[in-house]
This record gives structure tokens, sequence and C-alpha cells, in this order.
């Protein structure tokens, strides 16, 4: 399927985003606490301040970014299904389709009773919804 | 004190002129380059989809082939793919409107019969239910390339004439055409594969009204490719209409009812129109929803036939619609709109219970596409 290939996409560029949102985190938290010190020891002084300043908006920018992208799930690879019913006993069996399987093909004998209505009752494509995020 | 306006302050005042100008210019065209970009980046998507496309199509065909051990000759099978896809289907003139109704249906029986001869030409023994499943995957091919044919054509346009209104417009529309181009894509798999789509619900909740009701039933070919089977249901008799499964098949639901009535002397207490809708944004896929009317597509032509026998002979007409959005129509059917199947079922017995009499006729008609989905 090629929903499969869209999902395992959506999986690197997520991978990718987290550890670039990451590292410039990780960098810009570093040199803020270093400038920090220097500014503790030597006194508030500019253009350090402000410098301080953008690299503590970066870090947080960073931060928060790299969570969104951490919590953010990617679906899971869709799958086709197969349901298969007894109309008499009402067994299920839930599997794979194969080649040439389209839905009321009957399917042989039900493996609980016996009986020769087991049909394939649905051919559907299982699938992890994306949430979407309400207000 | 000097007077006027001294060189150095004209010399300013030119320079911000200047610079103002050269901002407003290249603002522009920085925006025009943006756009370009971006409308070049869904194209490159758009062209991609087409030509895998394609490619599924030429390798159904050649396994096809395979299976009935049957040799080809590549580089014709590639030319007469190509013919097939570049194809195209002219509109019958409407400045007269009159009898408009009939020759669209004229020119898409003729436009049905020339697809499944040229895959037949191709693959001879065939079965029709391949044959079937072949013409719908050229018509998705189809549908792909004149898409990205004439958004192409516009993005040309636009860059020729350097127009940012056209560019503008075009970058609007192309979210909207990439839902439709990804929707189009998804269906190939369905088809390859002989899986029923979200449109096959209407067929799938006539055959389950079957199944549900009789356990002996004979299906009647009562016109091409078009099925009817009577169902006992609740001292009434109840004609299900539907395409002829498991190919990937429309019928002829417009022509199979007007044969019905004749055989049933218009006798009938109502027909019910079961098929899929597209749902808007806010709405969940799977919703069952009913009114009255003909819930049916395409070019018209069906909805304006059993519109008028409906009428003619003074039957109420109902219908039963399960909303799902336009991708979701075309590929894979959702294990939402699965599970709604069993909604809209009740929802028809119902509606046949409180507005038909026992010992009366019903029709049900399942319509859209029947692909995995039998009889």
């Amino acid at each position: 399927m090629s929903s499969s290939g869209d999902e395992s996409t959506i999986a690197q560029i997520r991978k990718r985003w987290i550890i670039l949102f990451t590292t410039i985190a990780i960098a810009s938290m570093i040199m803020t606490l270093a400038m920090l010190i220097v500014l503790i020891y030597e006194g508030v002084r500019e253009p350090y301040f402000t410098i301080n300043l953008i690299l503590l908006g970066l870090a947080l920018f960073s931060t928060y970014n790299a969570l969104k992208y951490y919590k953010f799930k990617p679906p899971k690879p869709s799958k086709v299904m197969s349901l298969i019913r007894c109309y008499e006993c009402n067994y299920r069996e839930l599997r794979e389709p194969k080649s040439g399987d389209y839905i009321y093909k009957n399917v042989g004998e039900c493996p609980k009773c016996g009986s020769n209505r087991y049909y394939i009752e649905r051919i559907y494509l299982e699938k992890e919804e994306l949430k979407t995020r309400t207000p | 004190m000097e007077e006027g306006i001294s060189f150095e302050t004209l010399g300013n005042i030119l320079l911000w002129f200047v610079v103002l100008t050269l901002l407003a210019y290249g603002n522009r065209e920085i925006e025009i380059w943006r756009i370009t970009k971006d409308i070049e980046r869904y194209l490159r998507f758009f062209r991609r989809a087409r030509d895998r496309a394609v490619n599924v199509v030429l390798s159904s065909v050649k396994e096809a082939a395979q299976k009935y051990k049957q040799k080809l000759d590549l580089r014709v099978l590639e030319d007469r793919i190509s013919q097939l896809i570049e194809s195209v289907f002219i509109q019958p003139e409407s400045k007269d409107p009159f009898k408009i109704i009939t020759k669209l249906k004229h020119l898409i029986s003729t436009e049905n019969k020339r697809l499944s001869n040229e895959i037949k030409i191709l693959v001879p023994s065939l079965n029709d239910n391949d044959v079937e499943n072949l013409k719908n995957m050229v018509s998705a091919a189809r549908a792909l390339n004149s898409i990205y044919k004439m958004l192409d054509h516009y993005y040309r346009l636009a860059r020729k004439f350097k127009s940012l209104w056209l560019l503008i417009q075009l970058q609007s529309l192309m979210p909207f055409m990439s839902e439709e181009i990804r929707a189009l894509e998804k269906s190939l798999d369905a088809f390859k594969n002989g899986y029923p789509i979200g449109d096959s619900v209407g067929s799938l909740v006539a055959s389950r009204f079957i199944f549900k009701h009789t356990t002996d039933f004979k299906p009647v070919e009562i016109v091409e490719n078009t099925i009817a089977v009577e169902v006992p249901f609740d001292g009434r008799k109840v004609y299900v209409i539907k395409a002829k499964g498991p190919s990937g098949c429309t019928g002829h639901p417009d022509d199979a009812l007007r044969e019905l009535l004749k055989d049933l002397n218009g006798n009938v207490d109502l027909i019910v129109t079961v098929d899929a809708a597209i749902k808007l944004e806010g709405e969940n896929s799977g919703l069952v929803v009913d009114g009255v009317g003909v819930a049916i597509g395409g070019l018209g032509v069906e909805k304006f036939n059993i519109e008028e026998v409906a009428t003619y002979n003074q039957i109420p007409l109902y219908a039963v619609l399960v909303k799902m959005s336009e991708a979701e129509a075309l590929s894979v059917m959702s294990k939402a709109v699965a599970l709604a199947a069993d909604t809209a079922v009740e929802r028809v017995e119902r509606i046949i219970r409180e507005r038909s009499k026992e010992g009366r006729n019903v029709i049900l008609v399942g319509v859209g596409n029947t692909i995995g989905v039998y009889p």
C-alpha cells in the first residue's frame, strides 16, 4: 500500500526535526548559562545582556518545538483486513485478505459449527486515526 | 541662513525614493518566486503520481497477460496504454439542452464499450472482472494525467505572462487538487487488488440487506452488468438492484429500475437509493443520513432518469447517504465506512417499515462501484 510509504516518510521527518531542535536547544542553553555566569561576575553589560536574552529565547523556542515533534505520534501503518462470519453460529475470524477475496465470498465451512454459510462480511482498511487538537 | 533644499537633502530624498521603489519591486519579485516554487513543488508531486499510475496500469496488464499465459509486445502495450490515457471524452453540446441526457448516456455507453474493447484487444483472454478492474485503473490514470496537464498548462501560462494573480489563484487551488490526486492514487491499490472502496458502500448495503433477509436467492441480470434480487422483508417484497459484483463496475441502475417498474406495472410503494456522499469537514466519516430524492453521483444521467421514471409512476423517492471524505470514497473502504453499512441497512429497514404497507412492493437501489462486493 502506498499509504505505508507515507507513514514511514512522516516518521523519518519527525525524527529529523526532533534531532535538529534538540541540538539547537541544548547548544543555546549551554551558551545562555555560560553568558549568564559571565554577566554575574562581570556585571550587567551591553550587548552581552541582549545576546543572552536572544539565546534564551532560542533555547525556549527549540525546546518547545522538540517537545511538539516528540509528542506527535506518527500513524501506524495501515493494513487491509477481512472479517469472516458464520451466518449460523455467529463465529468470527479476522485475517488479512487473500488474492481474489471479496465481500460475501463463501470461504468454505465454519470451523465451529461446520455450516457452509461462512462468508467474508467485511474487507476494510484498519488505520489509526490522527488525533487533531480541539480548542 | 541657507534658503531652499540643499543638494544633500535632495540626494537623500532621491535615495529613499530609489530604495523604496526597489523594495516594492523586489518584494513583488520575491513573492512571485515563492509562489512559483510552491506550485512547482505541487506539480512535481502530481507528475510523480501520474507516472506511478501509468506504471501500475502497465504492470497490471502485464500481470494479467502472464496469468492467462499470453505474450505481449511491450512497445505496442506501452503505446496503446499511453494512447488510452491521453484519450479524451467530449461532452455533448449544451447550447440546445433538448435531449442532452440521452446524448450524454449514449456517449458514456460508447466510452465504456471502447475502453472494454481496448483492454480486450491487449489481453483477449481476460475475464469480465479483470476487464472492469483494469478499466477503473485506466480511468484513474486518465484523471491523474488530465489534472496534471491542466494545472501545468495554467502554470506555464502564468509564468509566460508573469501574472501574479493567475499564480495566486493556482497556488490557492493546489491543496484541494492535492487531496483529489491522493484519492485517485489510492484508488489504484484498491482496483489492483479488487478490494471494496468507500464508494462501494451503496452496493454493500444492498448486498447486506440481501444476505440478512434471505438465504436462498437468485440474482437476475436485468440489464447489462446490473442485477435484481427479490427479498422478502416484513410482509413486503423488496426488489434489490445493484451493479453485478465483485467486478469494479457501476452498472445501469436507471435502466434496471425502468425494466423492473415495467415488470411490476408501476406497482411500487417507494424507491430507496443508497450511496456514498462526500462529508463536510466538520462531519465524521461513516455518518448515515437520510432524506428525499435520488442518492446518486456522476454526470447526472442516472439521477435524471430515475427521477423521471419515479415521477411518471408517482412513486416517492427516499435516499440514504453514508458520508466520507473524497480520499475515503476512492481508497480501500475504511473501518468507519464498513461499520456504517450496518447502520445504513437498519435505516433502510426503518424507512421501508414506516413508509410502505405490508404486502406491497419496494425497490432498494444500491448505488456505486461494486468492486469487491458480491452479488
